[in-house]
């Protein structure tokens, strides 16, 4: 049920400009994904430290955007703050790099790719036996394309959710990521985007979401570190009404294009007649992963955008 | 017993939070989708998960498009077709 509560913490969120910066185009990617897989792969470390510093120098913007986000995460300040800085840019790049491989990996390499091959399938088996679907709360953190890919091999395809920026660098890497098991699902569809979600969790299919970023009205504050944020509640109104569980989990780098998948357990669906402390409940567990997750691997945090517009400012 | 309709309206009054207006207010030929409702991608979710409740039927499934929203009749009448499934 609605209630008033629900009405006391949802925000009509602007929508907000993810970065400002120009190299994300096609020509930017193509010039990665020409060179890139004709070098030796003992070269792209010393390449992508060398171009995480060229960036890291010339987008000032994003480097302030990201100081400002990594500071109530991490405690640090001054040069132990823009050290880890840094290594966000360097994370990009890896991810970045793995738009030519992961795509067209087999299974046995996309295992091949992982530290420790357990990547708690058990777990999102177990949740797909019930039925009812699966929804996988992600965020902008190692590589969720990586992530995508995973969760593919337990047999039923996957319904990616995002937004699809009008921009011919997102749809070309949408295009790339997109095959007969992966979907990509634009929630710019609106309506449309949301009934073909709840038609895959109803045919017990993977549904995969972003939480960390507000792309529309609908959301609901939860303390962050420990500072009230804004994450999207679609995912866990999806869940409720499907029945399917949310299960957080993220791909974390462990090395270069090596990786550990790390699955949270999963949050069960708030009852049709529960009310909307009981969603709001169910998305501070999925934050309080995302939270624990970060408080380790912070330099794999990839807004380059204020993420808490007051933090960055000082 | 209320027509299906009559059951609707207040239902969707209440899932999207519409407190200016009341069942009366609403056409059986009232757009759902694009018109002064305004309904999202996720009123969408909550108003389906009320009909669900409501009627004790699974509205969205494979066949279900976009276009079963055009209006309160539309939607009424897959209603009523999904609850006499049910019965039946």
């Amino acid at each position: 049920m609605v209630s008033v509560f629900l009405h006391s913490v949802v925000r009509r969120s602007k929508l907000t400009r993810w970065y400002e910066h120009r190299f994300h185009n096609i020509p930017a990617q193509r010039i990665i994904f020409a060179i890139i897989p004709r070098l030796p792969r003992f070269l792209h470390p010393p390449i992508a430290l060398a171009t995480a510093l060229i960036f890291y120098v010339m987008l000032k913007r994003e480097r302030r955007a990201v100081a400002g986000n990594l500071r109530p995460v991490s405690g640090k300040r001054g040069l132990a703050l823009q050290w880890k800085v840094y290594w966000v840019f360097y994370s990009f790049c890896d991810l970045m790099v793995s738009y030519c491989y992961v795509p067209q990996a087999t299974h046995p390499q996309l295992i091949s790719m992982l530290v420790d091959p357990e990547r708690g399938a058990a777990k999102v088996e177990q949740a797909l036996a019930v039925g009812n679907g699966l929804i996988v709360w992600t965020a902008h953190v190692g590589n969720w394309e990586f992530a995508s890919r995973l969760l593919e091999m337990h047999g039923c395809p996957v319904n990616v959710a995002r937004v699809v920026e009008d921009k011919p660098a997102e749809i070309m890497l949408r295009n790339l990521m997109a095959s007969e098991r992966l979907k990509i699902v634009d929630l710019k569809g609106g309506v449309s985007a949301t009934l073909e979600l709840l038609q895959a969790l109803r045919r017990n299919e993977i549904v995969a979401m972003q939480g960390d970023r507000v792309y529309q009205r609908h959301s609901a504050e939860v303390p962050f570190f420990s500072q009230p944020t804004s994450f999207p509640l679609g995912p866990f109104l999806l869940s409720q009404v499907s029945g399917a569980p949310v299960m957080p989990g993220f791909v974390i780098r462990q090395g270069w294009l090596r990786y550990r998948a790390m699955m949270g357990d999963p949050i069960p669906p708030v009852g049709a007649a529960d009310g909307d402390a009981a969603l709001q409940a169910a998305l501070s567990q999925a934050v309080r992963f995302l939270e624990k997750t970060l408080t380790t691997h912070y330099d794999q945090w990839m807004n380059f955008f204020d993420f808490w517009p007051a933090a960055s400012r000082d | 017993m209320a027509s299906v309709k009559e059951q609707l309206k207040p239902i969707i009054l209440k899932s999207l939070r519409i407190t200016d207006m009341t069942p009366e207010d609403l056409r059986d030929d009232q757009p759902l989708l694009g018109g002064e409702l305004e309904i999202d991608s996720i009123d969408i979710l909550q108003l389906v998960l009320e009909i669900e409740r409501h009627f004790g039927i699974k509205l969205v499934q494979a066949n279900f498009d976009k276009k079963h929203f055009e209006s309160i009749n539309v939607l009424a009448a897959i209603i009523e077709s999904k609850v006499a499934a049910v019965k039946a």
